[in-house]
């Protein structure tokens, strides 16, 4: 009986693993699913692989190593394999410090953004009323602020805003879109039976959203997870662009805005492509796994193609 | 209004009196009218449900029986009258006296589709009450559970535990429902329409298992239903719901068989004539 038990578990999927397993079928007939992990996995290869060339040899350390023989911005060689920008750093090694940054940043940011509009979002469906109406009229005001421009009015009070900074202040920014669709996902949950159930059973209101809504909802509040991954890459690269950035890091931006204040802009090719296509290809990269897993939540966006797994 | 069984009981007996209450959903136009009420779906309905015994409610859809059933479970509140589960005054029901009232009343949902979170596994969902409750440790909810399973004819409990509720079929989900309605030993069940969504061989199963709970148990039940055949089999009391509005209780067997108003007299006309549930053997027999 023992072993029966034991040995049916592994055949038993709980509700979660059957979901991922489904979501995973879908996703892996999803062309731009599949092109939008592979880039991910190059860029998260490239954030690993930053913590090897400083190892390598100190002139590698993408801010304060110099090259002792180069002080102008020198075009690939064997000794740099993308170049050197105009004071001799390795341009390789600041596009992939700078891959690191933009995972931590976007993924930061998303998270906290998430976090604040998932609990807002279910907050004011489940009490609605009064309170649904002022969070949600907060919510308006917020995202109808121009985020970029408030932060750098921000920066211009405050004097050089630190990498950790820009992240909260850009998740304060991000989470409206994000309350508003778990909003409505909490108003079509409240209505469903189970919750009526777990109310007869006499749960209290915490048990009810954190045990019953949230479980539900969370699928959702990871794929709009992506979506704000890719806004909060591009504020930041927007404004380190603009000078606004964290300057003890070496972000995307950043070395755009160094190519722009040195003017290298049209001289060196090989300085201004890489950090501007990866910025380009990281976003779009989330963006694709974003549409994929969008596909995956909502049925209604599946093709054809993908009917036979759904019925499945 | 007040047939005659009602009142041979005396009150120590009642353990659900329903009074005069009223409920009615606000509708909202957008014009400069403002929001006024439209006819109640609950309408100055009076019921009395004795210690022990099935009571029916019966009619069609948008009578307002659901409505009225999840009044008595304090989902919504009523706008008018009073309701009294034994001496408690549902209205006025909070924190600690409406969480004692959870679990001397309980409910079996009408959807086993959607009535279970999809996360909870079956052992989740049928401890959830015990957990919430703080009821026993956990050797002791195994052992709750396990019996509140069983006697719902989920066996062998330790099979289901693991397992989700998108792994079982209509009737095993129904029968979850159930476990989990019983696990509290409640006092009351309110049963809404438990099986209008099996087919008919597991409606019959569902139907038994209530009636062992009712008998075993001394469960007083509020079955909801539409269907009168239904009522019949398991009800001693039945009343007649139309419109918002009771128009018609009694013992269920008179009702059936002597109708006084013209929609109960509509509604056992419309009937399918079957054979009833005790002559199932015969006919077939004579066939």
């Amino acid at each position: 009986m023992q072993s029966k038990t034991e040995t049916g578990k592994h055949e038993r999927h709980s509700y979660r693993a059957k979901l991922l397993i489904d979501a995973w079928r879908l996703f892996h007939d999803n062309l731009i699913g599949r092109i939008g992990v592979c880039l991910l996995i190059v860029f998260g290869l490239m954030a690993l692989l930053s913590y090897i060339p400083p190892h390598v040899d100190p002139m590698y350390h993408p801010m304060t190593g110099v090259d002792p023989e180069i002080s102008y911005a020198s075009p690939p060689s064997t000794r740099h394999w993308l170049g050197t920008d105009n004071i001799g750093r390795d341009i390789l090694s600041q596009l992939l410090t700078g891959a690191r940054v933009a995972f931590l940043v976007g993924i930061s940011s998303a998270f906290i953004s998430i976090v604040i509009g998932t609990l807002i979002g279910i907050v004011a469906a489940y009490w609605g009323k009064m309170l649904d109406g002022l969070l949600m009229r907060f919510a308006d005001m917020v995202m109808v602020m121009p985020s970029l421009l408030v932060i750098l009015l921000l920066s211009v009070l405050f004097g050089q805003l630190s990498i950790w900074t820009i992240v909260i202040l850009i998740a304060l920014f991000r989470w409206p879109a994000v309350a508003r669709v778990i909003r409505s996902q909490t108003l079509s949950l409240k209505q469903r039976p189970f919750i009526d159930m777990a109310r007869v059973a006499g749960a209290s209101h915490l048990r009810i959203i954190f045990r019953h809504i949230l479980p539900n909802v969370l699928p959702m509040a990871l794929l709009y997870m992506t979506f704000r991954i890719t806004s909060a890459i591009i504020v930041e690269a927007a404004l380190s662009f603009l000078g606004f950035g964290d300057p003890n890091t070496v972000s995307w931006g950043m070395m755009l805005q160094w190519v722009w204040k040195t003017g290298h802009m049209f001289q060196a090719p090989y300085w201004l492509l890489p950090p501007g296509l990866c910025i380009s290809f990281m976003t779009l990269s989330f963006y694709m796994m974003g549409r994929a897993m969008e596909e995956v939540l909502d049925p209604r966006l599946r093709r054809v193609r993908n009917a036979k797994h759904a019925a499945a | 209004m007040i047939s005659d069984q009602d009142r041979i009981q005396s009150p120590a007996d009642i353990i659900l009196r329903v009074e005069n209450v009223v409920k009615a959903y606000e509708m909202r136009h957008f014009s400069f009218g403002g929001s006024h009420k439209t006819s109640p779906a609950v309408d100055n309905v009076t019921i009395r449900i004795n210690r022990g015994e099935a009571f029916g409610l019966v009619g069609g859809s948008g009578s307002g029986k659901t409505t009225l059933a999840r009044l008595i479970l304090k989902l919504e509140r009523f706008d008018a009258g009073a309701i009294h589960f034994e001496d408690l005054n549902v209205g006025k029901l909070k924190g600690p006296s409406l969480k004692s009232f959870r679990r001397k009343i309980q409910m079996i949902p009408q959807d086993p589709y959607q009535s279970l979170n999809p996360y909870f596994s079956i052992f989740e969902t049928v401890a959830e009450p015990l957990v919430i409750h703080r009821i026993g440790d956990d050797k002791a909810r195994r052992r709750i559970v396990e019996n509140a399973m069983v006697l719902s004819g989920l066996t062998p409990a330790a099979d289901y535990y693991d397992r989700y509720p998108h792994q079982l079929s209509g009737g095993q989900r129904q029968r979850v429902a159930i476990a989990r309605a019983v696990v509290l030993e409640p006092q009351f069940i309110i049963a809404d329409e438990p099986t209008s969504m099996l087919d008919a061989s597991i409606s019959i199963a569902v139907f038994k298992l209530l009636h062992t709970i009712k008998r075993r148990h001394n469960v007083t039940f509020l079955f909801i239903t539409h269907d009168l055949a239904a009522a019949r089999h398991f009800c001693e009391r039945i009343a007649v719901m139309h419109r918002g509005k009771i128009i018609e209780t009694g013992a269920t067997e008179k009702i059936i068989g002597n109708p006084q108003a013209p929609y109960t007299k509509a509604l056992i006309a419309a009937q399918p004539r079957f054979v009833s549930f005790r002559n199932i053997g015969k006919e077939s027999a004579k066939k």
